[in-house]
């Protein structure tokens, strides 16, 4: 099971494209 | 939005998407919708001009709005690449991108199962080259998984034990394992329908991405790129495959259900395809043309 104090590997950065639809950057945490 | 209609013959849901008769098809590589988008060129899927793993909804979805969701995974910016050639550590960050879409999709209010793929090569149908996966959330569990689950839950009725356990505990004497270490095997079944299916599994109990461990993370991570370095060795050139995820569904099912990716190369030779056809695709029953403790010793010796 994950431990909620787990550092997380991947910070993500939610953006509206045009047409309505999502897209998710997905960032490297250093 | 998709319509769903009923079978009532084989009791399944078939998804009408006439849309995805649109969808974009093999591209050449400066038109790839899913690299980044460069300096004076068109907009792609993707609007920055450099990505590390990026995720967005399908622009052809079998499932939208209230139904459910399909998204799109990009490995990576590099257009030709392919998953088994990321690191180990890039591929983590992809098992914890992979679990982050599990257990966003699977809190909306109609879906009732996340599934996690990949179909790679043009033999299996893929339009687009770049490396990437999908997700789909339904809207219904999809048969082979209801299936899966309804076996499982029976066999924990009758026994007070998981069956994936115990099919992991058959293949004790490794005649069919292609790699294993001390959190996860990768054997090729012995009721493998493809003759080069290879699943992989943790070798401890868990129920879906969001059970696993940092450990157990490593550990697949690391025996997942192995094993597509050795399909892709098997006949020297990239292997084509589909590759399925089998988790739990959300909120259910974590104690008899074993998470386990399954990967069916089309490949029976080095040149010759196994298609599904009269037996398979008519009668619903497979016949393979080879033994799985044969293309086991294969797969273990490259």
């Amino acid at each position: 099971m994950r431990l909620a104090t787990e550092k997380p590997r991947v910070k993500k950065r939610v953006v509206k494209k045009a047409d309505g639809r999502y897209l998710i950057y997905f960032e490297k945490v250093s | 939005m998709s319509e769903l209609r009923w079978d009532p013959l084989t009791e399944e849901w078939v998804t009408v998407a006439p849309w995805r008769q649109d969808r974009t098809y093999h591209p050449s590589a400066e038109h790839c919708p899913l690299c980044p988008t460069r300096p004076g060129m068109e907009e792609t899927e993707i609007p920055e001009p450099d990505y590390y793993i990026a995720v967005f909804e399908n622009r052809f979805p079998s499932y939208t709005g209230d139904q459910g969701r399909c998204e799109v995974v990009c490995y990576t910016p590099d257009h030709d690449s392919s998953l088994g050639e990321q690191s180990v550590d890039h591929i983590r960050d992809l098992i914890a991108v992979w679990r982050d879409r599990t257990t966003e999709l699977g809190r909306l209010a109609n879906v009732k199962y996340v599934y996690v793929f990949e179909n790679r090569g043009e033999e299996i149908g893929v339009t687009l080259s770049h490396p990437h996966g999908q997700i789909y959330a339904y809207p219904f569990v999809p048969p082979v998984l209801q299936r899966e689950l309804a076996a499982e839950a029976r066999h924990m009725r009758k026994t007070g034990r998981c069956l994936y356990c115990d099919v992991i505990d058959d293949e004790r004497d490794g005649i069919r394992t292609v790699l294993r270490d001390d959190r996860w095997i990768a054997f090729v079944p012995p009721f493998a329908r493809w003759p080069y299916e290879v699943h992989l599994a943790p070798t401890n109990h868990r129920g879906g991405l969001a059970d696993l461990d940092e450990e157990d993370d490593l550990s697949f991570a690391a025996i997942l790129k192995r094993v597509l370095q050795k399909y892709d060795r098997l006949f020297q050139k990239p292997l084509p495959y589909v590759m399925a995820m089998h988790q739990k569904p959300p909120g259910r099912g974590a104690r008899h259900h074993h998470f386990h990716v399954e990967f069916y190369p089309p490949n029976r030779t080095r040149d010759k395809l196994k298609y599904l056809a009269g037996s398979e695709l008519g009668a619903g029953a497979f016949i393979v043309d080879a033994r799985a403790e044969d293309t086991a010793a294969e797969l273990r010796a490259l």
